[in-house]
């Protein structure tokens, strides 16, 4: 009887711990993330700008140091654009669901100049970098221009 | 064009640049804005000049020259409603200045450009340009003022168009020669024979180097 009662308690315990595990995230949940993830890039994409335009000196060192970053968050983007999340409030415009193949290639162009950028930035001079660094924006600029919410 | 002894001198000389210089600085706005990225530091450049031209203008149509003032061509809704009546008759009376009608498309255009302007200062691009007073006003606010910034430079755009093609139809229907006028400050068949009263052009220096100064000090706060 007590054998039973612990066994009943280990399975309630057991369905639900995998419940959490399997469950996907919410869609709210994945907007918040995805959203988190863009501010962290556009909180490093600004020091660079600043750099770049030269409103600060330019610090080889530190740029290298954020485009690092830009290459580690940048895959991170597309994983919040979970099915679920389509209809949740976002800035994400419906054009978006509606092209998914042409909006993940975005995400993956944006992969490959922020990595190519990182590259550059350990050798590259620092024309070479700026001419990637602005390369990398359009890549935003442009997704931002079909794909985001008119402001 | 008409033999000079019938035309008339409308538009002094400050106020031919301020409106030539106008039309430049937008047409690049507009592409510098849509191009955006890096040109976006030369767009709120050409806007701090933008903004200073609008001041200038105001003031201009305070303390300026006769055919310039508000005073002048801004006509209560009798005297537009009269002047809209007979737009399109041929031979409307030329105008020493802005007729009822014109002159409320220029203010229009004044404002929207100001609006435009202070948007401007407020805006940013969600990358890593801002303009000047960004740090002022929260995200949600910027990004406010980002959407009207948008908005305006379509409403801009219409009223450019507009007031190309009333030109337009001004300069071959009505043989009311305007691009000339506005080009050399000479308007053609003006029936009271008036010519704008003259103010030195320090004057006008005056006003320019004070908007100036008044746009590169917000800009600089």
């Amino acid at each position: 009887m007590n054998n039973r009662i612990l066994w009943t308690l280990f399975l309630v315990v057991l369905m639900s711990v995998t419940q959490y595990v399997y469950s996907e995230p919410k869609p709210d949940d994945a907007v918040h993330y995805r959203q988190g993830i863009l501010m962290a890039l556009g909180w490093n994409v600004g020091p660079m700008g600043a750099m770049v335009k030269g409103k600060v000196p330019y610090d080889a060192e530190r740029f290298r140091f954020l485009a690092k970053r830009l290459e580690l968050l940048a895959p991170m983007v597309r994983e919040g654009f979970i099915e679920s999340s389509r209809s949740a409030e976002s800035d994400t415009r419906p054009e978006a669901w509606e092209n998914l193949e042409d909006f993940n290639q975005r995400f993956y162009e944006l992969e490959k100049v922020s990595s190519d950028l990182a590259a550059i930035t350990i050798n590259g001079d620092q024309e070479a970098v700026v001419k990637q660094f602005i390369a990398t924006v359009n890549v935003c600029k442009d997704c931002h221009d079909n794909y985001r919410v008119k402001r | 064009m008409n033999s000079t002894n019938k035309n008339s001198y409308i538009w002094d000389l400050p106020t031919r640049v301020c409106h030539w210089t106008l039309a430049l600085l937008f047409i690049f706005s507009w592409w510098s804005g849509r191009e955006g990225g890096m040109f976006l530091q030369y767009h709120m450049l050409c806007g701090y000049c933008v903004l200073s031209l609008i001041l200038f203008r105001f003031l201009w149509g305070f303390f300026g020259t006769s055919s310039s003032l508000f005073s002048n061509f801004l006509f209560g809704p009798t005297e537009v409603w009269r002047y809209s009546k007979t737009i399109f008759h041929r031979k409307s009376p030329p105008y020493f200045t802005h007729n009822p009608l014109g002159g409320w498309a220029v203010m229009t255009m004044l404002l929207a450009l100001l609006l435009q302007g202070i948007t401007g200062l407020f805006a940013n691009d969600d990358l890593f340009n801002e303009g000047p007073l960004y740090q002022y006003v929260s995200s949600q606010l910027s990004d406010f003022f980002t959407g009207i910034h948008e908005v305006i430079a379509y409403f801009l755009i219409g009223l450019i168009l507009l007031h190309i093609l009333v030109i337009a139809f001004y300069q071959f229907w009505k043989k009311q020669y305007l691009v000339q006028a506005m080009v050399t400050g000479y308007l053609n068949e003006v029936p009271q024979k008036r010519c704008v009263v003259s103010v030195t052009l320090w004057r006008a220096l005056f006003f320019l180097v004070l908007s100036g100064s008044m746009v590169t000090i917000i800009v600089n706060l």
